[in-house]
């Protein structure tokens, strides 16, 4: 099963702007604009909907020329708008609208910070959606899903003199994660309005002149940006730092690209290989690298339980949207009710591997292959090289999730394993396999290219369970058949008849 | 993004330059809306059945600028007959080969080749003053059956007709995340009437038809629509020579739906018309004669909730659905296109024996108008938004002038052997681009369109 993660990450991250107002940053408790949801939200006022509808616009049509950001007309609209609706939140504090309103433009009025984030991004070579900045922004919905840069780093206020991991990650801490506590609250108060309804306008139909926003619509946004939460924290509370400074590399990272461009011609080695693979011994295998930070783990602890209430709350706003969201007169999202049953079934799946050792089984599986350039003949157009269907055995793996999510040191992955000395680099490697008195070291390695079967014997791992959450595995031996058995292989294949038959033409 | 006409209608057409992600390998939509690029290009060489073998091949409207489009077909059909002076019978082999390939700046549709072979069968029993007829016809993906009954009394005749034709057809939409094939197959029932009688010394015939087409399937891809024609014919004799007047036209409505999973990701209405009119004049050896060609198609725009295509219905994910709140994407494609086609030529014959000549020279010029658009309705983290694409607004025209010959050759008992061509090159055109520039001031290149020659071959044998 795929959790939408990076398209709940990205649709939150919209919804974050609700504390984006200018005023003081909300915290983890903060109730922020929550107390505004009890009521039955109103349609915005005319001008108030000018306001709204000029901020999607600038949100979706972000200019290439300009790198993204905000002409000065539209910034001056938006801030006179977001004046406007903060105007009315005072005068009206359960007004949700308003709420909305200021929400829409505060968040258009980041645009520029977005944009100058999403450049520096691209001038670090990290580029989603096109061939321009802002292209994420018209590309189809599929690749943002697929994005992993649609994640918390873009709306970041790092600069880049805090361009280190321990930087960016201390960054979200202060500035993005109460973000997102606040949204999840504000969303919560939504959820809990039986009566929560908001139309949003849109022009260009002859039918119809609006859109509602339904509450099984913010049940679901709830519920992602409860698992966008989860997700932050866990990010978070992981020591990724890497970096090492004062060595002579140009930045903390070169040390890095040092090693990335070493290949196969170790030894006899320079100043800076040599620094590069101390620095790696410095992190494996008793450093603290890729192991929750220091008092960090309870947080961590209550992930899995914090997940399950998202999850709840998903299914309760499937069946909310199933039930009462028949048409986009009534909310955005509609579910088929022989749909629900297929939704229960995935969040059902959520919920069990959530709860503990789980097997996940993947039942022998057929799938069908297409050979495209058999399409540029003639007499192939149709036949059955076009298609092909294949067989897998499939596999099956018991994981506790839970114990996944919460490890503790996640260097348990690493098997034994022995650095060498620097003046065995050229015959050895730079490290060995260790399985009792079986050294395996990694030159053989890279020259032989032992398939997973022919580890067999000369790697071992301290834990084979990793920590339980792999409780199936009680041998190292047991590991690599697994590993092996993961790596589907075909057991049949089948040429398909022409299901893509050509249309006549002249008939 | 800008788009000619001709671009924007192939893709309006195809639903494949929607978005660059999303490639049909199938176009049944040419078909379904009566868009042909060989009859606006060029034209059959023989009469439908008028022959007992033949082959012919046409080039048309081979564009290499702004967009790259090069159809061709070649037919052949080999069908002898037998003839026991009240019963006809035909049977034989008959093929068609089309080919298309079409190409942006900064999008393409992989080329398409079909070769289908198929069966034909017919039988005609002649028992004055009735004629009836029976067809079959069986080729890849398609069956077609049609009855005649025809009745001549006083040099006038009548004659009715029905027909059924299934088709088991195919679309393929391709994504980033995989391949979705869904079949395409529909039944069209036709039916056809028609006269043809003197009028002292004039000679006038006039028919109607009509096709009902629905797809069985709930699932994939369906059709429903209907088309009506008619056409009226008129020969003058006078002293000067023989006047033939004929004009016919053709409507259709389409209405196509997508479905993938019992969710609807795709609908759309399509009405479109197709009309000649052509005048030809014979005096001697030589003919003259004029006419056009003239095609039009419009589509409105579907409501809210039923887009063209709605992007987040096309996952087969069951966790597609909550994506909605999130992310969602609704193209509602409409506009109109109009493409037109004036010719005026003369010819000439020369007879020797057994041995036929005929040339002469044609002068062809082509209009095209279009307003097409895109509404694109978003949904990004709950924030709906609306946006309009205008795909192409303007018009153009290019003019081809080129020769015709063709060799007929009296083979005595063994019939006759006719062989045609014709070639004709571009000579001027534009294209007013109602989109271009600031304050929409009309843009003018020249020949923006640059096609390339067009040509037909044929070979004909008939007895």
């Amino acid at each position: 099963m795929r959790f939408p993660l990076c398209a709940i990450a990205a649709g939150s991250l919209i919804l974050a702007a609700c504390d984006m107002t200018g005023g003081a940053s909300s915290s983890s408790n903060s109730n922020g604009n929550s107390s505004t949801g009890q009521a039955a939200i109103q349609i915005l006022a005319t001008a108030d909907q000018g306001a709204a509808n000029s901020s999607v616009q600038a949100i979706q049509n972000l200019p290439d020329q300009i790198g993204g950001r905000l002409d000065a007309a539209t910034r001056a609209n938006l801030q006179s708008a977001n004046a406007t609706f903060h105007t009315d939140l005072q005068a009206n504090p359960t007004n949700t609208s308003a709420s909305f309103g200021v929400a829409v433009t505060a968040l258009a009025l980041k645009l520029d910070q977005f944009s100058d984030t999403l450049n520096r991004m691209w001038k670090n070579g990290l580029k989603v959606g096109g061939s321009t900045p802002a292209a994420m922004f018209r590309a189809m919905p599929a690749q943002v899903v697929q994005s992993q840069v649609a994640s918390a780093r873009v709306l970041t206020t790092a600069t880049d003199s805090l361009a280190t991991i321990h930087g960016l990650q201390n960054t979200l801490e202060a500035n993005f994660l109460p973000t997102v506590d606040s949204v999840v609250t504000l969303l919560q108060t939504c959820w809990n309005d039986p009566k929560f309804a908001y139309r949003f306008p849109v022009t260009g139909f002859s039918d119809r002149d609006s859109l509602t926003i339904g509450r099984g619509d913010v049940g679901i946004a709830l519920a992602s940006a409860q698992a966008v939460r989860d997700y932050l924290v866990w990010m978070l509370s992981q020591n990724f730092e890497v970096g090492v400074s004062g060595q002579g590399f140009p930045n903390d990272y070169a040390w890095l690209d040092t090693l990335g461009n070493i290949g196969d011609t170790l030894g006899p080695q320079g100043p800076y290989q040599t620094e590069a693979f101390q620095n790696l011994q410095t992190l494996a295998p008793t450093g603290s690298f890729f192991a929750v930070k220091t008092g960090d783990l309870a947080r961590v602890q209550a992930i899995p339980a914090d997940l399950l209430l998202a999850v709840a709350t998903g299914k309760a706003a499937a069946a909310y949207a199933s039930k009462y969201q028949t048409d986009d007169r009534s909310g955005l999202v509609q579910i088929q009710p022989s749909d629900l049953v297929n939704i229960d079934q995935e969040l059902d799946s959520v919920t069990v591997y959530l709860s503990g050792p789980h097997t996940y089984v993947q039942p022998p599986h057929t799938e069908v292959s297409y050979d495209y350039s058999c399409y540029d003949t003639l007499t192939n157009y149709s036949s059955n090289a076009c298609m092909t269907q294949t067989t897998y055995s499939g596999y099956s793996i018991t994981v506790d999730v839970s114990k996944l999510i919460t490890m503790p040191d996640h260097k348990v992955f690493l098997p034994q394993f022995q650095w060498n000395n620097v003046s065995d680099w050229a015959a050895k490697g730079p490290y060995s396999l260790v399985n009792g008195s079986t050294i395996t070291t990694e030159r053989w390695l890279s020259d032989n290219s032992p398939s997973i079967a022919e580890l067999g014997g000369k790697i071992a791992w301290a834990d084979p369970s990793f920590g339980g959450a792999f409780p199936g595995f009680k041998t190292s031996q047991a590991v690599l058949a697994k590993l092996d058995s993961l790596n589907e292989k075909p057991i049949s294949s089948t040429p398909l008849s022409g299901r893509l038959l050509p249309r006549a033409v002249g008939f | 993004m800008r788009l000619s006409p001709v671009r924007a209608g192939v893709a309006f057409l195809l639903l494949t330059a929607a978005v660059e992600v999303c490639h049909a390998q199938e176009s049944p939509w040419w078909e379904a809306v009566g868009l042909d690029p060989i009859w606006l290009g060029s034209g059959p060489l023989f009469e439908p059945g008028s022959s007992n073998a033949s082959v012919e091949s046409h080039n048309a409207v081979d564009l290499r600028k702004p967009l790259r489009t090069d159809p061709s077909e070649t037919r052949g059909r080999f069908v002898p007959c037998t003839d026991t002076g009240y019963i006809s019978l035909c049977g034989g082999s008959l093929f068609d080969l089309a080919q298309s390939s079409m190409g942006g700046p900064d999008w393409s549709v992989a080329p398409k080749s079909s070769f289908s072979p198929g069966l034909e069968g017919a039988v005609r029993a002649n028992l004055y003053p009735l004629e009836a007829t029976g067809t079959l016809r069986s080729g890849t993906g398609v069956v077609a059956q049609s009855v005649g009954l025809q009745a001549k009394v006083a040099g006038a005749s009548l004659l009715a007709g029905a027909g059924r034709t299934q088709r088991w057809s195919g679309l393929e939409i391709a994504t980033p995340s995989g391949s979705i094939g869904l079949p395409w197959n529909d039944v069209a029932d036709s039916g056809y009437l028609g006269m043809s009688l003197p009028i002292g010394p004039f000679s006038g015939s006039t028919s109607l038809w009509g096709t009902d087409r629905s797809s069985p399937l709930d699932s994939g891809l369906a059709d429903s629509g209907r088309s009506l024609g008619w056409s009226v014919g008129l020969s003058v004799p006078s002293w000067h020579g023989a006047w033939e007047m004929s004009l016919w036209r053709e409507d259709r409505s389409l209405s196509t739906t997508g479905r993938l999973e019992g969710k609807v990701f795709h609908q759309q209405t399509f009405s479109s018309a197709r009309a000649e009119a052509r005048l030809h004049w014979t005096g001697g050896d030589w003919e003259v004669q004029a006419g056009t060609r003239q095609y039009r198609l419009d589509a409105p725009q579907g409501d809210l909730g039923e887009p063209t295509l709605a992007w987040n219905r096309l996952s087969d994910q069951s966790l597609s659905s909550l994506y909605a709140a999130e992310f969602d994407q609704q193209d509602y494609w409409s506009g109109s296109l109009q493409l037109d086609r004036w010719d005026a030529g003369f010819r000439h014959t020369w007879r020797w024996s057994a041995l036929s000549v005929r040339a002469g020279l044609s002068a062809y010029l082509w209009t095209f108008q279009a307003d097409l658009r895109i509404r694109r309705l978003r949904v990004v983290g709950l924030i709906p938004a609306v946006s309009l694409d205008p795909l192409a607004s303007g018009q153009g025209w290019f003019a081809a002038s080129g020769p015709e010959a063709s060799i007929s050759w009296n083979l005595g008992e063994w019939g006759k052997l006719d062989l045609s061509g014709s070639w004709s090159a571009p000579l001027d055109g534009n294209w007013h681009d109602h989109l271009g520039g600031s304050g929409g001031n009309p843009s003018r290149t020249s020949l923006p369109l640059d096609p390339w020659s067009l040509w037909s071959v044929g070979l004909a044998w008939s007895q």
